[in-house]
């Protein structure tokens, strides 16, 4: 077996294990109807719905028809609009995959420059500087940032809109509150990175041959520190799906994550369902990405690679 | 080539003319209101959350409309002519409605009795088995509805029905376009829909916002604001800080906390109403509260006063007895929800039949605003009579009804959807209510005397008002002394707004954008 199809199917296993486990949690932490219908609605409009969403079938017979229709390509139909759970689903990712972009570039453009500065300029003031805004980015959480951005830039200066993303005005302080805690994780894995590459002897090699300082960091000394930093970045990216739920909450950014949030509330399962499918395929697939990118990054992964196969 | 230049300019000169007016024909302002969330559907029949009827309210017409506005209160219940311009009784089972004429659908077409035959018919809302369930509730006694010609209908319910044009004032009898429906479909229509109201849907993007447009032709006159967007804002400070910083106009749903903060703002104000809800709670008939002695004296030790000072600045009310002002049939003489430690304090020791033993009490978090702030000094007051209470805050309802667990009291609200107990003290509290038939535990049942029951039955088919305010009376007397239950107050809303916009909100959550009850520029008071 291939090492793709390995992971491929371990891919698979995943999936299903993370769907099976939202399935039944979910219809067994709350009645749809108690959450969806008005509180005094009388018990024979709740018996209806809960026929017509089929929530009155046996529990193990309401899972085995939709990982039926899951195989079909029907992920089901969303309780709150009557639309198809995937199409409500596939026109938010635009929105999160924007978002998260952006914040990606943030945490880069900010975290990698400081993380290196910190690191040539060890145990100086500039390094102590950085790591402590480095603790202080990370420390922050992000619905009190997001919270003081809109009291700063929305209430106090109005330059920026505090709600919404018709404008790439909207996309800044939602991008800056998301990218903000992540450039400090950048900035502290890349400076360990490059601390422990900088001592290496092709470093000390590098400087005879009279490679200037510039050369020798942005040359030999930052793509071999970005293979640690890389697998980090990977990690980062579900997790910054979970910070976006309440980011996205704050700045009504019409994403995955307030999708979530408000699907999870109402307990509209097939939406909460089809999101949970997407987030474990992005996470397989960025931890796949990242694999990948090790092989190019660094030779040696791929020679291993090539003898296992 | 100098003179086809000219020729040229002094084109574009006429064309850019022709163009200005249209232009600057409307003046009107977009108005932007930043809602807590929105629907997922505008079907009105299937949708009837607060969400929901903000929106459908300024969409749709019914045949005969409810004047909020009528005594100034935002709360009235004034009947005055809709889409019908007047009706009259054939029995006490049969109303003819006539219709406007020349009334136009947003989608050009006019309104005819088939549009009206269609929304209110069986298959669609409230036959055996309606294609939409929901409203179902609301058109209970009504048997059919029958086109007499064009512009007439007969409306005929099952059983004589007193409240029968408060009924079709009220929830679930707004008139859709019956062709456009059965052309789009259900579905297609949830999110499309056709109506006579003041404003038509322009564009709805999921999450984001809502956004309609003036509908011109509107038989009520010319809408004053040129659209309407609904954006979606979810949390409280950035719903403030849009509103601040000029981005909306209106912002819903604003916590009593933050009235100050509104207020501090020389260009905002806030707008309140005391809602047609009440805050209650439900005593099972489980554990301590099997007890007739014990739920009285939980009802009795309670300072409903104080609470409402503490928690909204006493700006609110508790109604006296399970009714409000605007009913019909308001009894104005009605003894107030007593507070009465010492009394509740006597009724404990006198039935010797409670010694101390723990009373849950769970409510779900961030359900009702300010419940688990009321729960707290309730159980202190509770406390100070004797009574053993515990709070479980929980997620969710479910947990709350979870028959495997202790639950003796429950939060709940009752909305009077009509100015009527069969609005809803009858359905809430009835013989067919789930407080009555329990169906996660029947134990909890309230055993309601047989009397109570009776009384209910001529308060549902009784066509005389005497007889029917009588038994209303003897049946809230013998709710009040059997205390399934007891209110706490009805809640207050607040929206907090731009200066110069003036508009009143109602007892109900309906945000009503006519041209009567929205206007843009600065009131001679303010």
């Amino acid at each position: 077996m291939t090492w793709i199809s390995l992971k491929l199917l371990r891919a698979l296993v995943t999936m299903w294990l993370v769907l099976t486990f939202v399935f039944f949690v979910l219809r067994l932490s709350g009645d749809p109807t108690m959450v969806l219908l008005p509180d005094d609605v009388d018990q024979a409009t709740r018996d209806f719905y809960r026929a017509k969403w089929g929530l009155d079938l046996p529990l193990w017979e309401q899972y085995t028809s939709y990982l039926r229709a899951l195989l079909q390509g029907d992920f089901g139909v969303s309780f709150r609009n009557n639309l198809d759970a995937f199409q409500v689903v596939w026109e938010r990712v635009p929105k999160t995959a924007l978002l998260g972009l952006a914040s990606i570039a943030v945490a880069l453009l900010i975290g990698m420059p400081l993380g290196v500065l910190a690191a040539v300029y060890r145990n100086s003031w500039l390094d102590r500087i950085v790591m402590s805004i480095a603790v202080f980015g990370f420390s922050m959480p992000n619905f009190f940032l997001g919270i003081l951005l809109i009291l700063i830039f929305s209430l106090k200066l109005r330059v920026l809109p505090s709600s919404g993303s018709g404008t790439w005005q909207h996309l800044i302080m939602p991008a800056a509150t998301l990218g903000t805690g992540f450039a400090a994780q950048i900035a502290r894995y890349t400076r360990s990175s490059m601390i422990e590459v900088l001592s290496k002897a092709y470093m000390r090699t590098a400087r005879s041959k009279g490679a200037s300082l510039g050369q020798r960091v942005v040359r030999h000394a930052l793509p071999n520190a970005s293979v640690p930093v890389v697998t980090v970045l990977g990690i980062k990216i579900g997790e910054m799906l979970g910070w976006a739920v309440v980011t996205e909450t704050v700045f009504a950014w019409p994403g995955i994550g307030r999708l979530l949030t408000s699907a999870v509330a109402t307990r509209d399962l097939a939406v909460v369902q089809c999101i949970m499918i997407i987030l474990a395929f992005t996470m397989v697939m960025a931890n796949m990405l990242v694999d990948l990118i090790y092989g190019w990054l660094d030779p040696r992964v791929r020679v291993g690679r090539r003898a296992q196969a | 080539m100098l003179k086809s230049f000219k020729t040229y300019l002094a084109a574009a000169f006429v064309s850019l003319s022709a163009a200005l007016p249209v232009a600057a024909q409307d003046e009107r302002p977009d108005l932007t209101v930043a809602v807590n969330d929105l629907p997922g559907s505008l079907e009105g029949i299937e949708e009837m959350g607060n969400v929901a009827v903000r929106i459908s309210y300024s969409m749709f017409d019914s045949l005969i409309r409810r004047d909020f506005l009528a005594d100034g209160s935002g709360s009235a219940s004034k009947l005055v002519p809709g889409l019908a311009e007047s009706w009259t009784r054939i029995d006490d089972r049969t109303l003819e409605l006539k219709l406007r004429e020349g009334v136009k659908f947003h989608d050009g077409s006019e309104l005819t009795s088939d549009d009206v035959v269609f929304s209110f018919s069986a298959g669609r809302g409230h036959g055996y088995d309606p294609l939409i369930g929901a409203a179902k509730r609301f058109m209970l006694t009504i048997s059919h509805i029958e086109p007499v010609d064009k512009y007439t209908v007969r409306v005929v319910s099952k059983e004589p029905d007193v409240l029968l044009e408060q009924r079709l004032a009220g929830y679930a009898f707004w008139v859709v376009e019956n062709k456009n429906y059965m052309t789009q479909g259900k579905d297609a229509f949830a999110r499309n829909p056709v109506g006579t109201g003041p404003y038509k849907m322009d564009e709805w993007v999921d999450g984001e916002y809502i956004r309609l447009v003036a509908h011109d032709d509107y038989f009520g006159g010319e809408p004053t604001a040129k659209s309407v967007t609904f954006v979606q804002v979810p949390e409280v400070s950035a719903r403030i800080a849009g509103l601040v910083s000029g981005e909306y106009d209106i912002s819903v749903n604003i916590p009593p906390d933050q009235i100050p903060v509104v207020e501090g703002y020389d260009d905002l104000k806030v707008e309140q109403i005391v809602l047609d809800n009440t805050h209650m709670l439900v005593f099972f008939n489980d554990g301590p509260t099997a007890h007739k002695a014990v739920r009285q004296a939980l009802s009795l030790g309670i300072d409903r006063d104080l609470l409402r000072e503490a928690l909204w600045a006493d700006k609110n009310y508790t109604p006296n007895g399970h009714q409000l002002p605007a009913y019909e049939m308001y009894m104005e003489d009605y003894p107030d929800f007593a507070y009465d430690p010492e009394k509740a304090r006597e009724i404990l020791a006198a039935c010797d039949c409670y010694d101390g033993e723990e009373i849950v009490y769970k409510l779900p978090l961030n359900y009702y605003l300010m419940s688990l702030e009321a729960a707290q000094a309730m159980q202190q007051m509770w406390s100070e009579v004797g009574l053993n209470v515990t709070l479980q805050p929980v997620e969710n309802w479910s947990q709350v009804n979870d028959p495997d667990q202790t639950v003796h009291i429950r939060p709940w609200s009752n909305t009077h959807r009509l100015p009527d107990p069969t609005g809803s003290f009858v359905p809430q509290w009835g013989k067919e209510s789930w407080v009555q038939n329990n169906n996660e535990d029947p134990a909890r049942s309230w055993k309601a005397p047989e009397a109570f029951n009776d009384l209910q039955d001529v308060i549902v088919t009784s066509t005389d008002w005497d007889e029917r305010q009588q038994a209303y009376r003897d049946a809230l007397d013998i709710w009040v002394d059997e205390a399934p239950g007891t209110m706490l107050y009805n809640p207050l809303e607040t929206y907090a707004m731009r200066r110069d916009i003036q508009w009143q909100p109602y007892g109900l959550y309906y945000m009503d954008l006519r041209p009567y009850n929205l206007t843009f520029g600065d009131a001679p008071n303010n």
